[in-house]
């Protein structure tokens, strides 16, 4: 039994010329926090879409749970993606139906209480939400299910403060030492809290990758202020 | 009850101390129990992991002990909270002292202005 | 899990179809009615019914012919139009995010969509049929069943069994084959960074076209004397080898594309 959810080893990925990504090595380890950091561009959710099984890498190898990409990794990874991925005519209802007929690991109860918590009306379309609802209902339905590897791509962008703060802490609440969490943002300062690590990504490339105490103590700023030295114009 | 932390440095140091000082100040009596590692993160809006660590820093300093399945509790050792107490305030004292000095007063003159601003308190 | 998708998939598209279907089914009686108003007597599968005729039932009466062959009209259209939508937005657009990374392979998510739309594609037939029955049947209701039942006796009787079956079957298998050739122009569409639902469209023609070749040669191979002096169609039993050949290509196209959209979905997923 792997301590990493997820190893991949020189990650590629080309669109004709171009490379989104240029030979990626990564781990994460199970029970940590990882922010995936970089701006718009760098790569971030292509990698995530490979990973997600939604795109095939040019080249390299990569596995989550000592898995490749495939049916299996699948119903594994609890993903979130930037838009709304339910049907407009579906209700809450019928989002919650639907990811306990096709996830085996859905734990029904739990998205329920979240949604009674917030006093979201479970009969409600998805057309008919406000764009923070909608996210907060995404939220809970990934994070209902007890997956190996969440990726979480900008959870918190285009949410207000107060709906940011549910957000955090509802990672923080499904924290499962078996798991690893990977969120995807460029809002860090919001999030720094939580991470375990970061990784910064530049142009298809790793440019940090490292613990996020070890990196405070050496450089003595914020995850936030060394993300825009590295990154600034 | 709000932690504040500052992102600039280690959570965990943060943590450390804000329980060190809940522990000098009697917001954590001795002998208490503390909420569980996950609670206690969700209250700090902190990473789970981080908070472990914090403890087990205090574990090693003994301020915190844990029984075995019925979770961690603040020591009960008085003469180590006094200790702390004391040094908190020793390092207070100093850091006072290093500032008052670089206005000029002598020691003498720092007693009788605390003196007499005590006597205005009441 | 292919269940499923097909329940799921018959639960999002059921409203906007059995609304057109009771519309134009209403307005198939509503017509007929009107229609034998115009004649003095309302004699209407054997029921009769007082109908006054003036000049504003008149003007109604034209009004629901014309919205009538309208309703009639977009039932095809509209079945078209969804079945294209569906398979589109909840493969390649935002639901695609969902549908692709659920652990299902992609060949059930083809199928439950296509079968789905298959019966949508039938219904429609029939509502279509049912409703011009509705307007010109002049017999009760227990001869019009009874006449149906005569023609399918008919078709199936003396021998011309294996001929109406082969039409059936190659009738299907026609529809279904392209659906499938939608979805296969859709994949490649996707393929495409820009101009996506252009590149489909191209593709949708290109395919087309290979499949009328495909087609012409296949009958002209099969029933094309090409040694005689002139161009001779053989065979005694030609429809129903027509019929045959209809089949063989229908279920070669049908299996060429679905391999294309399947391989298209597990590998060169392109969503924006």
């Amino acid at each position: 039994m792997s301590e990493f959810a997820l190893e991949c080893k020189n990650l590629v990925k080309r669109y004709g010329s171009k490379e989104a990504l240029k030979g990626i090595d990564l781990s994460f380890k199970k029970g940590n926090i990882i922010g995936l950091l970089g701006p718009n561009g760098s790569g971030k959710t292509t990698f995530i879409k490979i990973c997600a099984g939604l795109l095939k890498q040019t080249e390299g190898s990569i596995v989550i749970d000592e898995k490749n990409i495939g049916l299996e990794t699948k119903a594994i990874i609890s993903y979130l993606p930037e838009r709304t991925y339910f049907e407009d005519s579906m209700t809450v209802i019928d989002a919650i139906k639907f990811f306990e007929t096709f996830y085996s690991d859905f734990q029904c109860e739990k998205a329920l209480d979240m949604l009674k918590n917030l006093d979201i009306d479970v009969n409600m379309k998805f057309k008919k939400m406000s764009k923070g609802t909608k996210e907060k209902v995404q939220l809970i339905m990934v994070m209902s299910r007890k997956a190996k590897i969440y990726f979480l791509d900008e959870p918190i962008a285009g949410v207000d403060p107060a709906a940011r703060d549910y957000v955090i802490n509802t990672i923080i609440n499904n924290y499962d030492e078996n798991a690893a969490v990977v969120i995807s943002t460029h809002l860090i300062s919001d999030i720094e809290n939580i991470l375990d690590d970061v990784v910064f990504i530049k142009n298809g490339e790793i440019v940090l990758n490292d613990n996020v105490d070890r990196i405070r103590e050496k450089s003595g700023t914020s995850i936030d202020s060394l993300f825009r030295e590295v990154f600034k114009c | 009850m709000i932690w504040e932390f500052s992102k600039d440095k280690p959570i965990y140091t943060q943590i450390i101390e804000y329980i060190k000082m809940n522990i000098i100040s009697g917001e954590y009596k001795p002998g208490e129990k503390l909420l569980s590692v996950r609670e206690m993160a969700v209250l700090a809006k902190v990473n789970p992991n981080t908070m472990q660590r914090a403890l087990q820093e205090l574990e090693k300093d003994e301020l915190v002990f844990s029984k075995r399945t019925s979770g961690r509790f603040i020591t009960e050792d008085k003469n180590m909270i006094d200790e702390l107490k004391a040094s908190f305030a020793k390092k207070q004292i100093m850091d006072f002292y290093e500032k008052m000095k670089s206005i000029g007063l002598t020691k003498e003159e720092i007693i009788r202005y605390v003196q007499k601003i005590f006597g205005e308190m009441k | 899990m292919l269940g499923s998708l097909i329940k799921y998939e018959f639960k999002v598209t059921y409203k906007k179809f059995f609304l057109l279907y009771a519309l134009v089914l209403f307005f198939s009686f509503i017509n007929r009615f009107m229609s034998e108003a115009r004649y003095g007597s309302l004699h209407f599968m054997g029921i009769y019914v007082p109908f006054p005729g003036n000049a504003f039932s008149e003007t109604v009466h034209l009004s629901f012919v014309v919205i009538y062959i309208i309703l009639l009209m977009a039932v095809g259209i509209l079945t078209i139009y969804i079945v294209v939508k569906r398979f589109y937005n909840s493969m390649f657009g935002n639901v695609g995010y969902l549908m692709n990374t659920i652990p299902v392979e992609p060949w059930k998510n083809i199928l439950s969509k296509l079968a789905v739309a298959f019966v949508w594609l039938i219904l429609g037939i029939g509502v279509a049929f049912t409703s011009v029955i509705i307007l010109i049947n002049d017999v009760t209701i227990t001869e019009t069943i009874k006449g149906i039942y005569e023609i399918v006796v008919y078709l199936f009787l003396d021998g011309r069994g294996f001929l109406t079956l082969t039409f059936i079957i190659a009738a299907i298998t026609q529809q279904i084959s392209n659906i499938m050739i939608v979805y296969c122009s859709l994949s490649i569409g996707q393929l495409f960074v820009n101009h996506r639902k252009i590149m489909a469209f191209t593709a949708f023609l290109i395919i087309s076209v290979i499949y009328i070749f495909f087609v012409d040669s296949a009958y002209s191979i099969c029933f094309v004397d090409h040694n005689a002096a002139r161009v001779v169609v053989s065979g005694a039993r030609v429809t129903e080898n027509v019929f045959i050949i209809g089949i063989i290509t229908n279920c070669i196209m049908f299996a060429a594309t679905f391999a294309g959209t399947n391989f298209i979905l597990k590998n060169r997923l392109n969503l924006e």
